[in-house]
């Protein structure tokens, strides 16, 4: 009889002749929308403010090195990730995830801030960080014919992630709310019970293939321009300058979205003079497009090619917000909403798509590993993202440039964010031939 | 039917967090703008409509 221990191998996750591939994205996706709770964070932002006696920013401080976190966790445990296989990682990803928001709650009942930054931030990163590279290289190996939608549709569970996260955890607290207390450590023991079920779920699904499996008439193509046949092993690939030049890619992409994104519902404010709760509903508008981007964009990068989609994203979004200061000036409402969520759908886009890019250029090999390196990329945006765009904000503004226009510099930063990152995706070049492993 | 279960047991927590938002998102499209929000000083040139003024 195998242990329990021997159950999490990646060899007992060997998939048996017959099974159904399908049944890997919903464990992917179970997985991703669970820790992409991580995005709707920011609803617990005052209820601990009041129940740990502190201030905003302390608060906000846990998503910080929560995200933080997820990009250091990714790049240092990629190997391991690899090696391990799915099954393990999802249950370490989910010890840590909800380990983390147990500890929270623990910190609620102690008031606590600095339990709350190490078991959100820092026990809770290292979740995240497991759980978003957990699935990749699994699903690219299941699906060699369309790789871009399989990992997108992981990816885009993440993305649906705060969907879920933010009224939930309304709703908890809402329930849990009484006198003197304000319901967020109830709440936060409520979602570690609700996560840990999905993603023990996810961990129990998921399969690999057997090394010699591949669809059902499907032949592979041979190795073209663009996608390779060969494999490059995540050691070798980070000092290839086709990493940094993705590396790149993302990082603009990823800081030309949070112009929009971090900033959505003060920008629909002041540039239309709404109130905060239509700033609000343009806030969950976006959310929609960046999860629903993710998974179209990615599937439609199987049929046009990775290269192709990012010059896509960079040109037509560097063309749409040249297009927002004409929609403020005209107090065009309509065509501010559909340029903005057409940039977000991109900005989800380009995270979905990254995987695949990775398995054209490197292989698929180590591409979990790889792409665990390369989100490092997505936290350095992260913080010059937003710190350019409101130190670029907050300078017009006091040079008397009315809110309602500043904006619109920030606007034409992000086009040149966005031409930068083209620049990079044009640069892009299959890896040299030396730097490809004879057996993986 | 387990493929089937799999999928609804996704799907079900993202359409509702679909859902949600959806609703949140309704008076986007189904209110009228509540008050100016943005201070303005006299058109620059090139505005083609003025923008409203915020009470300081």
């Amino acid at each position: 009889m195998s242990s329990p221990s021997s159950a999490l191998t990646r060899e007992a996750t060997v998939a048996p002749s017959g099974f159904n591939r399908w049944l890997v994205p919903p464990a992917a996706i179970a997985v991703h929308m669970c820790i992409g709770q991580v995005y709707g964070f920011s609803v617990f932002n005052k209820p601990l403010t009041l129940a740990l006696g502190t201030d905003i920013t302390k608060v906000q401080f846990a998503y910080q090195i929560a995200l933080m976190m997820l990009g250091l966790s990714a790049a240092f445990f990629g190997k391991w990730v690899e090696r391990s296989g799915p099954r393990k990682t999802m249950l370490a990803s989910w010890l840590f995830f909800c380990g983390g928001l147990i500890i929270s709650s623990l910190a609620v009942r102690l008031q606590s801030l600095p339990l709350l930054l190490f078991g959100y931030g820092i026990v809770g990163g290292i979740g995240l960080g497991l759980g978003y590279i957990s699935p990749v290289s699994t699903l690219v190996k299941w699906f060699p014919d369309r790789p871009g939608m399989a990992t997108g549709m992981a990816i885009m569970g993440f993305g649906g992630g705060a969907l879920i996260g933010s009224p939930l955890a309304q709703e908890l607290m809402k329930h849990f709310a009484k006198e003197g207390s304000t319901g967020a450590g109830e709440s936060l023991l409520v979602m570690a019970a609700v996560y840990s079920f999905f993603m023990l779920f996810g961990a129990a699904l998921v399969r690999v293939p057997a090394p010699d499996w591949h669809p059902e008439g499907w032949v592979p193509k041979a190795a073209t321009q663009a996608i390779t046949g060969a494999s490059v092993a995540v050691d070798t690939a980070w000092k290839t300058p086709q990493f940094w030049l993705l590396w790149i890619v993302l990082c603009m992409n990823v800081s030309a979205g949070i112009g929009v994104l971090g900033r959505a519902a003060d920008m629909c404010q002041d540039m239309f003079g709404v109130s905060a709760a239509i700033g609000a509903g343009f806030t969950g508008l976006l959310s929609i497009f960046n999860m629903g981007g993710r998974f179209a964009w990615s599937s439609v990068s199987d049929f046009t090619g990775r290269k192709a989609v990012y010059s896509i994203y960079f040109i037509l979004g560097a063309a749409l917000y040249a297009v927002l200061p004409y929609a403020q000036q005209t107090q065009n409402k309509t065509l501010f909403v559909a340029c903005t969520a057409l940039i977000i759908s991109m900005y989800g886009g380009g995270f979905a798509t990254i995987p695949a890019y990775l398995r054209d250029l490197f292989g698929s090999y180590q591409v979990g590993a790889i792409h665990g390196r390369l989100i490092t990329a997505w936290s350095v945006a992260a913080v010059i993202g937003p710190g350019l765009i409101n130190s670029l904000f907050t300078s017009r503004v006091s040079t008397g440039i009315p809110k309602a226009e500043a904006y619109n510099g920030t606007f034409y930063l992000m086009c040149a964010l966005l031409g930068i990152g083209l620049v990079a995706n044009l640069l892009v070049r299959p890896v040299s031939e030396r730097h490809h492993i004879k057996q993986p | 039917m387990k493929l089937l279960l799999s999928w609804l047991l996704v799907a079900l927590p993202l359409g509702w967090g679909v859902t949600q938002s959806v609703k949140k998102a309704t008076p986007l499209f189904t209110s009228q703008p509540a008050q100016a929000a943005a201070a303005t000083p006299p058109p620059s040139p090139g505005l083609v409509a003025p923008t409203p003024v915020k009470p300081q």
